[in-house]
């Protein structure tokens, strides 16, 4: 059995002052060089869930730790962030003034890269995802599934450890969707990183090796294939 | 793609208010370079007239509340010619007055065997022949602004006086004045015996270590009187500080409305970009990237606006001494120090203005921007 | 360049206050008393000189006559000497009014025209126009602050300065042109901002307002004086250039030898 990369321990969260109960109680481990998806219907708590992975959240309740340490003793978020995590969000979330080349260049100016070797890598990862010739375009200019491929390879930039997805295909047909999530898989198998997947659409959380199952806030189940 | 592309393609985005921005800022920065170059124009123009003069050092009363030092007696220069390295002392009356129907004039009265009279260069006419001559001479501005030519009769506080010449100088100053011999000036201005400046040369050669030492020698030994350098002078000159007093005071309301507008702008486009900002913070950008991206924005606007500002002001100084109010009065001076300082002053306000904004900026929560839409 | 200095004119007369506060006490208010005394002392001087310009504008077609003034006063003791002396343009120069007044203020003097005349002031004579301008003899040499009836009637803010209003009456019929003085002090300044002259009737005649004030030393002077007759056809400018005071000016200054002297 490999190592654990995240402990997630009876993590709540909640939100106006506890009112809304998102997350009731979140108890799992994600260890290293995992596909695991979050399924679930809108509104269960798994996006909730998939912001306090990536540290974009805190928890009310509980603690999450990373390699064994808590991200509440992370001093600065945004470079743990930028350095150990990428992101893929439902609806791209790629700033529309820039072409596919400079999107995925953003992160890497936390990096001591320079400007030549952001850009090799950039056209790199760009042409892994199968948009070689798009380097160019503006995202308003480009389809779902291509943008979606964009925003994959920008969470690809800084070599994460974890990648987090919310709803990776919510935006595209199935064709698309399909495609994306080959994508996806064959990068997990490449380069045995650490993926979690939210989704409510079962036919997605079958590409994972594992499906954590959420209902208003809990984990129903919790089965690996 | 380096950092600014980011910065310049979010101006991009929104040309007209960019433009818009940078046209508010040009225009509060053009103000403050004509003001100040028209003011710094303007204490040059004295400093020239004593340097003009061969003076290296001025000795006058300490007075206060007046515009014109107070006179004292003539025969303090005896005593000052006696101190080491003094070459020459001449003394001059100096007085503003209502000349007839024109605007208040700088009336000078000079010896005529000093050496003040070396520097004037008369185009027309002839100095004063001797000291019981009513005649004064004039400065070509002093011609225009009081209307009259050589021969004519001028009518200086209770006695009348023929301009006898007219005269040029390498100081502005001097060109709005009229000058006449000492003892006239004394007689009509009921100072007999009296000056109000003293003109201090050196021996030739002396260094400014020499100067100053003198400087302090007199300010020591004669309590009640100061003596200044040419630029001292300049700089310590009521008028002087009035104009400069303006200037700033102008600027710096013309500045305030180009920061209100840099603010305003900035503060609209971080809020069209909350959204964006989210994303930024989410995949990892920290925050102090966000405060520098904005602040780069504003400043690049500023910057901008800035250069605009300099070229506007220079076409405004030329206008402005074309009129017929200051022309040959004051020359504004465009030089490299006030193209410098126009683009810092610029730059802060680009730092100013930007500052709350990116700083608002910066503090949005990463789930809850990524949630606004 | 600059224009600031001062005018001290209607508004400096360096008057015997005290003497007369303690006589006219009977009949003036106490506070009227109090403030008249605050902007006397505050103008008191040996001895002053100023130059102005007296720009006179015809209403209807705007034409401005520029004349040059002299203004030079004396104390000695309680009795003042005041001259008013036009040194340009030719047409009027060397024309003089010398105001003296005794410690009990008793008015004489004389007005002096080139090359060699010279007229006593009478009541008529002070009614005349000083130099064609809209002030009379009358507004350069009354004296209203020592009008035994002084009250303080009011408050009203002028340019920005919260004033009292002091009403001044001559006792019984009037000797000097005006039955009655408004004027707006500032006692912060201690300086009158808008002084307003009625007749007999009840009419207001002229109308006097500093325009600009300022500064010196300690003391808040007039620059500029707008005088506005209520009917009449020009008004006219008093606009001081320079202003020196506590000085010591010459009593021969003030001879009919040394006035006609400056028209030669």
């Amino acid at each position: 059995m490999s190592a654990v990369l995240i402990e997630v321990r009876d993590v709540q969260r909640s939100f106006d002052e506890g009112r809304v109960q998102a997350l009731r109680g979140a108890d799992f481990t994600i260890e290293e060089g995992e596909f695991a998806a979050i399924v679930g219907p809108s509104g269960c708590g798994k996006s909730t869930l998939l912001q306090l992975l990536g540290a974009l959240d805190e928890p009310s309740e509980g603690e999450i730790l990373f390699r064994g340490k808590s991200l509440l003793e992370i001093p600065d978020l945004c470079r743990f962030r930028a350095q150990t995590i990428g992101f893929v969000f439902q609806s791209f979330h790629l700033l529309p003034t820039l072409t596919a080349l400079e999107n995925v260049q953003i992160p890497m100016f936390e990096m001591p890269w320079s400007a030549a070797e952001r850009r090799r890598r950039a056209t790199e990862l760009l042409k892994s995802v199968g948009l070689g010739e798009r380097l160019h375009h503006l995202p308003p200019k480009m389809s779902g599934g291509e943008r979606q491929r964009v925003a994959i390879a920008r969470s690809l930039a800084n070599e994460p450890q974890l990648l987090l997805a919310d709803e990776p295909t919510g935006n595209l047909d199935s064709a698309n969707a399909k495609r994306v999530m080959e994508h996806l898989q064959s990068i997990h198998q490449q380069r045995g990183m650490t993926m979690v997947v939210v989704t409510h659409d079962w036919n997605i959380a079958n590409f994972a090796d594992r499906v954590i199952r959420i209902l208003d806030g809990r984990i129903i189940s919790d089965n690996r294939t | 793609m380096s950092f600014l592309t980011i910065v310049f393609k979010n101006l991009l985005r929104r040309r007209t208010r960019s433009l818009l921005t940078i046209a508010g800022i040009a225009i509060g920065i053009a103000a403050v370079v004509a003001l100040t170059s028209i003011a710094w124009g303007f204490e040059k123009s004295w400093e020239q007239a004593y340097r003009a003069r061969g003076t290296d050092l001025v000795v006058t009363k300490i007075t206060s509340q007046s515009p014109m030092p107070a006179p004292f007696n003539e025969k303090f220069a005896a005593d000052l010619l006696k101190l080491p390295r003094v070459k020459e002392v001449s003394g001059l009356l100096t007085d503003l007055i209502s000349i007839e129907d024109a605007p208040t004039t700088l009336v000078f009265g000079w010896a005529l065997d000093s050496f003040l009279w070396d520097h004037l260069k008369v185009v027309k006419g002839r100095k004063p022949s001797g000291d019981d001559e009513k005649a004064v001479v004039i400065g070509t501005v002093a011609a225009d602004m009081l209307r009259k030519s050589i021969g004519a009769k001028i009518h200086i506080e209770a006695d009348e006086f023929t301009i006898c010449g007219i005269f040029e100088s390498t100081a502005l100053v001097e060109n709005g004045a009229v000058i006449m011999s000492l003892r006239q000036l004394q007689r009509v201005t009921e100072n007999t015996g009296k000056v109000n400046f003293l003109n201090v040369k050196l021996e030739p050669g002396s260094t400014q270590e020499q100067v100053e030492s003198l400087r302090k020698t007199i300010k020591e030994r004669f309590a009640g009187f100061n003596a200044f350098t040419s630029s001292e002078v300049a700089q310590s000159n009521t008028a002087i500080q009035a104009a400069k007093g303006m200037s700033w005071a102008t600027s710096l309301i013309a500045l305030i409305v180009g920061a209100v507008g840099v603010t305003n702008t900035m503060l609209m486009s971080v809020f069209e970009r909350i959204h964006e900002i989210g994303i930024l913070l989410a995949i990892g950008w920290r925050r102090s990237r966000i405060v520098r991206m904005i602040l780069y924005e504003s400043m690049a606007l500023s910057f901008l606006g800035g250069l605009a500002g300099v070229a506007l002001g220079f076409v405004a100084i030329k206008v402005i001494q074309t009129t017929p109010m200051i022309h040959g009065k004051i020359e504004g001076e465009i030089s490299a120090a006030l193209f410098g300082l126009a683009i810092l002053v610029a730059l802060a306000l680009g730092v100013f203005g930007g500052l709350y904004p990116a700083v608002r900026g910066s503090r949005l929560s990463p789930t809850a921007a990524l949630r606004y839409e | 360049m600059m224009k600031p200095f001062c005018l001290a004119l209607l508004l400096t007369l360096p008057a015997p206050a005290l003497l007369w506060a303690a006589a006219a006490s009977d009949q003036a208010n106490p506070a009227a008393t109090e403030l008249i005394d605050k902007v006397i002392n505050a103008r008191k001087t040996t001895g002053f000189r100023i130059r102005a310009k007296l720009i006179v504008v015809q209403a209807g077609s705007g034409k401005r006559q520029t004349r040059q003034l002299l203004i030079k006063g004396r104390r000695d003791g309680e009795a003042t000497k005041i001259l008013y002396q036009a040194l340009w343009p030719d047409a009027y120069k060397g024309r003089a009014l010398l105001v003296e007044k005794s410690a009990d203020h008793k008015t004489t003097g004389f007005l002096f025209t080139p090359p060699d005349k010279v007229t006593p002031l009478t009541p008529e004579v002070m009614k005349q126009p000083f130099l064609e301008s809209d002030l009379t003899l009358d507004d350069l040499a009354e004296d209203y602050w020592h009008w035994p009836l002084q009250k303080i009637v009011g408050q009203e803010t002028v340019s920005g300065k919260s004033c009292q209003i002091l009403e001044s009456r001559p006792a019984g019929r009037p000797t000097a042109g005006y039955a009655l003085v408004k004027t707006w002090i500032c006692p912060d300044l201690a300086l009158p901002l808008r002084v307003h002259l009625f007749d007999e009737g009840g009419q207001l005649v002229k109308r006097i307002n500093v325009e600009k004030f300022f500064q010196q030393g300690t003391r808040w002077v007039p620059a500029t004086i707008m005088i506005e007759p209520e009917h009449g056809r020009s008004r006219t400018t008093l606009d001081g250039s320079k202003s020196e005071r506590d000085l010591d000016i010459p009593v021969e200054d003030f001879a009919l030898g040394k006035i006609k002297s400056l028209a030669k």
